[in-house]
């Protein structure tokens, strides 16, 4: 059975991911500039030059970079990443922020570093918060909702 | 540019023209290197404006060059180590481009019945190839190839039969190398953007700062004047300094795609003067080939020579 392979555009598209992300927490912090304590910006920043720094070691990568003996990481980075993507709008407090960023930079590691058994803890991880704050932001808007009725 | 060996041998064509494609595809080959050296600016620079994010506008500075910047302590280690790596793995994809640049020179030299010589730098780019570890980078290897075949050219005698079989021998090698070297060019693309990203989020942190500063200021009425770098004017200096910045940035993004559309016409002409050689090389259908892409490898040229001079 052959062994699965990222290809390049999926390197591009995890690089990409990343620096969206990273964008987010630093929108973030330009939106609320005047809220946030000092050392919150600068957390918030240190979290997301992470981030970025992440994007970047994918970006120069990408086009050597050898995803033997992955067999089904991919799949698990795959679905890790796609819960990225659709966690963004769920990352409205800098203690989300925090937490999230930090799972993404951990995946990252193990993304960059090949070893399948870090990629999957990770990826779990990381999924697992998503679900939490999506989950915590439904019942939020039910309260809500049930306030106003 | 390969086109030019069909061109050449047929005897109503238009010479000036030729000289014309001959000399954009050249010159638009020799920019790669100079935006390989551009991708490892980008970084550094998109290094400096993320570290040069926190300051006032006065303190906004334009990006000169990434020696100085990258040998300062600021910068931590393992980013410096990022902006190397780009400029090390650049050197693979620059002599890349140098092998397939010649292979199409000679090949237009020698359609024309003219002597080619490949220069030094071809010399030191198969050089630069050959001693790179071993690990089956498929660029490295059709690179190869193709420079193999550059060699081989100047032992036969018949170099037009020489040339009908250099296209059919390197026509998987030829798609290895613009595949791998419009995948880098992607990279520098992405890059690129990155670079913007960091220059504006640099211009909209000052901007963010002078407005807490102001309005912190008309809540407590300082005691003192306004410190220098929350001076309105060089809130406009920036601004023009970041447009600029930005212009030249799109411009180059410009550039660097125009040069991946150069490598897809190379590619497609190659390909279909591939088929015509498996057919027998027809005189008449090579041109009509020729005169298909080079209209397309000019423009393109021209758009690099824009973002890049």
């Amino acid at each position: 059975m052959p062994k699965e392979r990222m290809t390049f555009d999926e390197v591009m598209r995890q690089s990409e991911l990343f620096t969206e992300v990273a964008d987010k927490v630093k929108d973030f912090q330009l939106e609320n500039f005047q809220d946030l304590r000092k050392n919150e910006r600068a957390e918030l920043t240190e979290i997301e030059f992470g981030l970025r720094d992440v994007a970047r070691r994918l970006l120069n990568d990408a086009t050597s970079i050898a995803w033997d003996d992955m067999e089904d990481a991919v799949e698990k980075i795959s679905k890790a990443t796609a819960k990225m993507k659709k966690t963004q709008k769920h990352l409205t407090s800098v203690k989300r922020i925090l937490m999230f960023a930090t799972a993404a930079i951990t995946l990252a590691g193990a993304i960059l570093t090949g070893n399948p058994i870090t990629i999957g803890t990770a990826g779990l991880e990381l999924i697992g918060l998503s679900d939490k704050f999506a989950e915590e932001d439904k019942e939020a808007a039910e309260a809500e909702e049930d306030a106003v009725g | 540019m390969l086109l030019i060996v069909t061109l050449a041998q047929t005897a109503c064509i238009d010479l000036a023209g030729l000289r014309k494609f001959t000399d954009s595809s050249v010159e638009a080959g020799k920019k790669f290197k100079e935006l390989a050296a551009d991708k490892y600016r980008s970084c550094a620079a998109e290094l400096y404006f993320l570290d040069t994010r926190g300051r006032g506008f006065n303190e906004i500075r334009l990006f000169e060059s990434p020696d100085s910047f990258l040998t300062k302590d600021t910068v931590p280690a393992a980013r410096k180590q990022q902006c190397e790596q780009v400029k090390i793995d650049s050197a693979k994809f620059v002599a890349a481009n140098k092998v397939l640049m010649t292979y199409l020179y000679v090949m237009g030299q020698l359609a024309g019945d003219n002597v080619a010589n490949t220069d030094k730098e071809f010399k030191a780019a198969k050089d630069a190839l050959e001693g790179l570890p071993g690990g089956g980078d498929p660029i490295v290897g059709a690179a190869l190839s193709i420079a193999n075949t550059i060699t081989n050219i100047f032992m036969d005698v018949q170099r037009q039969k020489a040339i009908k079989k250099a296209v059919l021998e390197n026509e998987k090698h030829i798609g290895a190398v613009t595949g791998g070297l419009s995948r880098y060019l992607t990279t520098y693309i992405s890059q690129l953007e990155n670079e913007r990203g960091a220059a504006i989020s640099m211009y909209e942190f000052a901007l963010a700062g002078h407005i807490e500063f102001n309005s912190a200021r008309t809540l407590k009425t300082p005691t003192q004047d306004p410190p220098i770098q929350y001076d309105a004017l060089n809130v406009v200096a920036a601004t023009s300094q970041l447009e600029l910045e930005v212009a030249k940035l799109n411009g180059r993004i410009k550039g660097a795609k125009a040069f991946q559309k150069v490598l897809q016409d190379i590619t497609e002409g190659h390909t279909e003067l591939y088929a015509e050689a498996q057919r027998g090389f027809n005189k008449k259908q090579a041109v009509r080939i020729a005169l298909k892409y080079a209209p397309s490898i000019q423009t393109s040229y021209d758009d690099i020579v824009k973002a890049f001079d």
